[in-house]
């Protein structure tokens, strides 16, 4: 019976090495997977900003039908623009 | 005479064995549990009213042919019912947190600790005589550390079916108990200071990047770990669904209807293993014992490990969040965001408590996969 308990320990111990190892290892390489997937998500922007200045450059003759002035609309692009960098 | 002897034969009262008694009994706790003290209601419910209805002499409800025969055979045995709730909380979670910071992934292994550690601590309860835990009994119950209910379920049916019943209970009782078990050793292992500290806020998440996370984690499953994929692959398909935006039906539905159809039948699965020749034994007691270790030695490693990962990194770390690795979403993380709020009522940690508490699923998620690939 001790013995038997004693290799069945020595397993357990082997079990909690191999185990934590390979937890560690496989989660450490999904941190790698993320920051690789943030990288390109940086690197090559989505769609939508795109998007969005196409809506922007288009849509702003319109604003100048509604009255707003041309400057007006071009200081705060430019102050929403430089909000952006700094946040 | 005759037939009133007959009629005696045929009511339960000339059938109660002592043993049915005291499970009809411990099925009523689990009631009581459930419905005065809110302990996990939605599964202890189900699961106390299993063990009532599997004890009855003469009704065989666990005989085959019984009802609750057929649903443990068809959702449990399977492995079917376990993995579609992991589908729904994959539906259900949010990696953002995690995305944003995904160093929190080491608070999550670091957690799962309380997993092997217990592992080690079962076989040593050989030792004791009276106990005679196999390597695959052991492993069953030192998954209750992972604190996710489904993965443990999982687990134990495949790998020590006849002490499902204990380990269920003891899972679901323990994950309903982190609000008492966790801050006595959150407050022991760190010190005011550490506990104020205040974290940077996380950066905004893009959708690509929450949509490309699931297929990711799934890759790396199929590559290095398969034994995992059932379950990482059922929680990815229910993440997936939830983030591509696509199909807020298929999503909606299982993180509501689905996942509650099932865990009606799932909680009455496991009460049907409520059998006092199964239940009333050494071992059950040997198994309360061991996941409350497993739960102490997760909430201990994470923290550690937490404090480990602050001296290292250049952002300060609060080393609370590292209790919420041990998975139990959302209670771990709402249990550091309260302790931290003790400390300093204008520190919230939920947010980045979120992380590590996600990671833990994923952590345990894979812990089993390891122990269904080398003990299963």
């Amino acid at each position: 019976m001790q013995p038997d308990v004693m290799s069945l320990l020595l397993e357990a111990g082997m079990l909690l090495l191999v185990g934590m190892s390979v937890v560690f290892l496989f989660l450490t390489l999904l941190i790698g997977a993320v920051n690789v997937i943030a990288w390109a998500s940086a690197k090559f922007p989505e769609e939508v900003p795109k998007s969005v200045n196409k809506a922007r450059s288009s849509s702003s003759p319109t604003t100048n039908q509604s009255g707003v002035p041309a400057p007006v609309v071009a200081a705060i692009s430019a102050a929403v623009e430089q909000y952006r960098r700094q946040h | 005479m005759d037939k009133l002897t007959l009629l005696w034969q045929s009511t339960s009262l000339a059938h109660f064995e002592i043993g049915q008694v005291v499970m009809m009994a411990v099925g009523c706790l689990l009631l009581f549990l459930a419905i005065v003290k809110k302990f996990e209601p939605l599964l202890l419910l189900p699961i106390g009213f299993g063990a009532i209805l599997t004890n009855i002499p003469l009704a065989g409800f666990s005989d085959p042919g019984g009802l609750l025969y057929y649903i443990y055979h068809v959702g449990i045995e399977t492995g079917v019912f376990p993995l579609l709730i992991f589908m729904g909380v994959g539906a259900m979670t949010d990696f953002s947190a995690l995305i944003a910071n995904p160093r929190m992934l080491l608070l999550g292994a670091a957690a799962q600790f309380g997993i092997f550690g217990t592992l080690f601590g079962a076989i040593a309860l050989n030792l004791v005589p009276g106990f005679e835990f196999t390597l695959k009994d052991a492993s069953a119950i030192a998954i209750i550390g992972g604190a996710d209910g489904p993965t443990a379920i999982f687990l134990a049916s495949k790998l020590a079916p006849e002490l499902l019943g204990a380990i269920a209970v003891a899972a679901y009782s323990y994950m309903a108990l982190v609000p008492i078990i966790q801050p006595p050793i959150m407050r022991l292992l760190t010190t005011e200071d550490e506990r104020n500290i205040k974290m940077a806020q996380l950066r905004v998440v893009s959708k690509r990047e929450k949509i490309i996370f699931p297929l990711a984690v799934l890759l790396m499953t199929i590559l290095f770990l398969p034994s995992a994929t059932p379950l990482i692959g059922m929680f990815c398909l229910g993440n997936l669904m939830k983030e591509s935006g696509v199909v807020d039906r298929l999503s909606n539905t299982a993180q509501n209807e689905l996942i509650n159809i099932v865990t009606i039948f799932l909680g009455l699965a496991v009460g049907s293993k409520l059998s006092a020749d199964k239940f009333l034994t050494l071992e059950t007691l040997g198994i309360l014992g061991l996941g409350a270790i497993a739960f102490s030695i997760g909430t201990a490693a994470g923290i550690l490990m937490a404090k480990a990962l602050g001296k290292f990194s250049s952002e300060k770390i609060n080393p609370l969040i590292g209790a919420a690795g041990v998975s139990a979403v959302p209670m771990a993380a709402r249990v550091v965001n309260k302790v931290g709020l003790e400390t300093n009522p204008h520190n919230f940690l939920l947010m980045h408590a979120m992380g590590p508490n996600v990671a833990g699923v994923l952590g345990s998620a894979v812990a089993a996969g390891i122990l269904l690939a080398l003990v299963g």
